[in-house]
């Protein structure tokens, strides 16, 4: 494995935590109701979404790097 | 007499003597950061109370540094993809980047670990302190010796790159490896110490 792929692979790794970061910060809105929580977990989903396009985008940009 | 092996990938392993190298270390690396988590999930488990690390812990602080890691993991990579094009000052521009964001996660853990101290909780306060100062204080040793090469690769070592700049992407690229790896770790430390 390149540092191509281990990139590609801890950026999807990332994009799971950022998963898990959401599903906490929704966890944490329903306990107190703040809506930074909420703001928090919807940032995190966008986050999470934006990583996986970003891995994509990678892995098509860099396809000549072996 | 000349290194065998130092660009030119082995025919046996299909690897050069750097890429072996970096990936037997890892596989240490793996071990001991395995044991560690181990160590955490049994202590845990077999504790009758245990704390939430949000809690007690900042998350926010956490979250921060857990996208200064990723961006720094992009510029390492940009930094390796700079050199397979042999474009030297790119290179330079963002392998200073990932040194200066791996300082930035220094310095914010100097913060978290400052408020720790000051609120009288040291490693030998309880179960929780101990692996967590154990934990992150073991890896903040590796983003700090990851600095340390980058910042080697930023300045004196890239002289390298006008005699042999096939041989100085290849090091460039396991440094990469190890900076993965170590940004890979907080991946998962993020979740279990603070968020669980």
């Amino acid at each position: 494995m390149n540092l191509r792929w281990f990139h590609a692979l801890l950026i999807f790794f990332s994009a799971a935590v950022a998963v898990v970061f959401g599903l906490w910060c929704l966890s944490q809105y329903r306990q107190d109701g703040e809506i930074g929580s909420l703001i928090g977990a919807i940032a995190a989903f966008v986050v999470s979404f934006g990583l996986v396009v970003y891995d994509s985008w990678f892995l098509r940009q860099t396809r000549t790097l072996r | 007499m000349e290194i065998p092996y130092t660009v030119e990938a082995r025919r046996d392993t299909g690897l050069n003597n750097g890429k072996i190298g970096i990936w037997l270390f890892l596989a240490s690396e793996v071990m001991l950061f395995g044991a560690l988590f181990a160590s955490y999930i049994l202590i845990r488990t077999g504790s009758s109370s245990w704390p939430r690390g949000d809690t007690i812990l900042s998350v926010p602080l956490a979250t921060f540094n857990t996208l200064v890691l990723i961006s720094s993991s992009v510029t390492m990579v940009m930094a390796w993809a700079s050199l397979m094009r042999r474009k030297l000052g790119t290179f330079r521009m963002y392998i200073g980047g990932t040194v200066l964001l791996g300082l930035v996660f220094l310095i914010v853990k100097y913060f978290e670990y400052s408020d720790k101290f000051h609120h009288g909780h040291f490693p030998s306060t309880d179960n929780f302190y101990a692996i967590y100062f154990t934990l992150t204080g073991l890896h903040m040793l590796h983003v700090a010796g990851g600095m340390a090469v980058n910042a080697y690769f930023w300045g004196p070592g890239a002289k390298q790159y006008y005699t042999n700049p096939e041989w100085f992407t290849n090091r460039v690229e396991n440094s990469g490896l190890f900076w993965h790896f170590v940004d890979l770790v907080w991946i998962f430390l993020f979740p279990t110490l603070y968020l669980l």
